[in-house]
């Protein structure tokens, strides 16, 4: 975990001080929205976040289904990996949700509207929260079952909200990459978005690194403790 | 259009959610260790 973070937080802080010069003093000012528009720096790569980590925490899910009784260790790594993205999807569409708003308010008058990007964007990020409650609140041996189950239903709403603003066309801008021939931005924005996307994607890789090692610490922490209350009992029945 | 303080909000919330999680694992990780 030490050799994690002090090689790791350096590089990745390096990388967001450059993509924050880069959003802050680099990038041209946007013609409509003026300076506001360098929210999306930050806005737009917390948000491609949250729709990765998700994805990585369904393989994880499906790796520990698969692998819960034929082979237990694996299993425990897997669970450890989807609880580790978990939270850190919580946590990048808690930002992206937040800065939408904070963007919503000066552009469009409203903090917040039921448009379909929007609403798919909370519905992912409730359905993740009730994934962390459901692994704090349980009890019983059945939680990281009930747990990767649920991050099978969760993944659904993926792909929903990378498509609800090319479906539907409603409050939200319509898709700035990978939206068609009049979609993209002006190239001199280039460097600082794929900095911040790059820094950022880092970021979440070694916090969910970090997060990882720390749960399998535990998971060892509670077996130890289980097979030494076991073996305390054998020797009173002894 | 300025609103500044909107842009300097975003980018405050995105860093103290990034590092307030960072510091939540560096605490159960203490905890762990005692």
């Amino acid at each position: 975990m030490k050799r994690t973070l002090w090689i790791g937080l350096p590089i990745v802080l390096a990388m967001l001080a450059i993509g924050f010069y880069q959003a802050m003093f680099v990038a041209p000012t946007e013609a409509t929205m003026g300076n506001l528009q360098r929210i999306f720096y930050y806005h737009v790569p917390s948000n491609i976040m949250g729709l990765i980590f998700p994805y990585v925490n369904l393989v994880a899910s499906i790796v520990f289904l698969a692998t819960r009784r034929s082979n237990p260790l694996r299993a425990q790594a897997a669970d450890a990996l989807a609880l580790a993205c978990a939270e850190m999807t919580v946590v990048f569409v808690t930002i992206g949700l937040a800065t939408g708003m904070l963007w919503a308010k000066p552009v469009w008058g409203i903090w917040w509207t039921w448009d379909e990007r929007l609403t798919s964007c909370l519905v992912l990020w409730l359905i993740y929260v009730s994934y962390l409650l459901l692994r704090r609140f349980t009890a019983g041996g059945q939680t990281q079952t009930l747990a990767a189950v649920l991050s099978v239903f969760a993944a659904v709403d993926v792909p929903i909200v990378y498509m609800s603003i090319r479906w539907w066309r409603t409050q939200h801008p319509a898709p700035v990459f990978f939206g068609g021939p009049k979609s993209g931005i002006d190239p001199h924005m280039m460097p600082a978005f794929l900095w911040n996307l790059a820094g950022w994607f880092c970021w979440g890789v070694l916090l969910v690194a970090l997060r990882y090692q720390l749960e399998r610490k535990r998971q060892k922490k509670e077996q130890a403790s289980a097979l030494a209350a076991l073996e305390a009992g054998m020797e009173t029945v002894r | 259009m300025n609103h500044h303080h909107h842009l300097a909000i975003a980018y405050l919330v995105t860093w103290l959610l990034q590092l307030g999680y960072l510091g939540g694992i560096l605490v159960g990780w203490r905890r762990l260790r005692r």
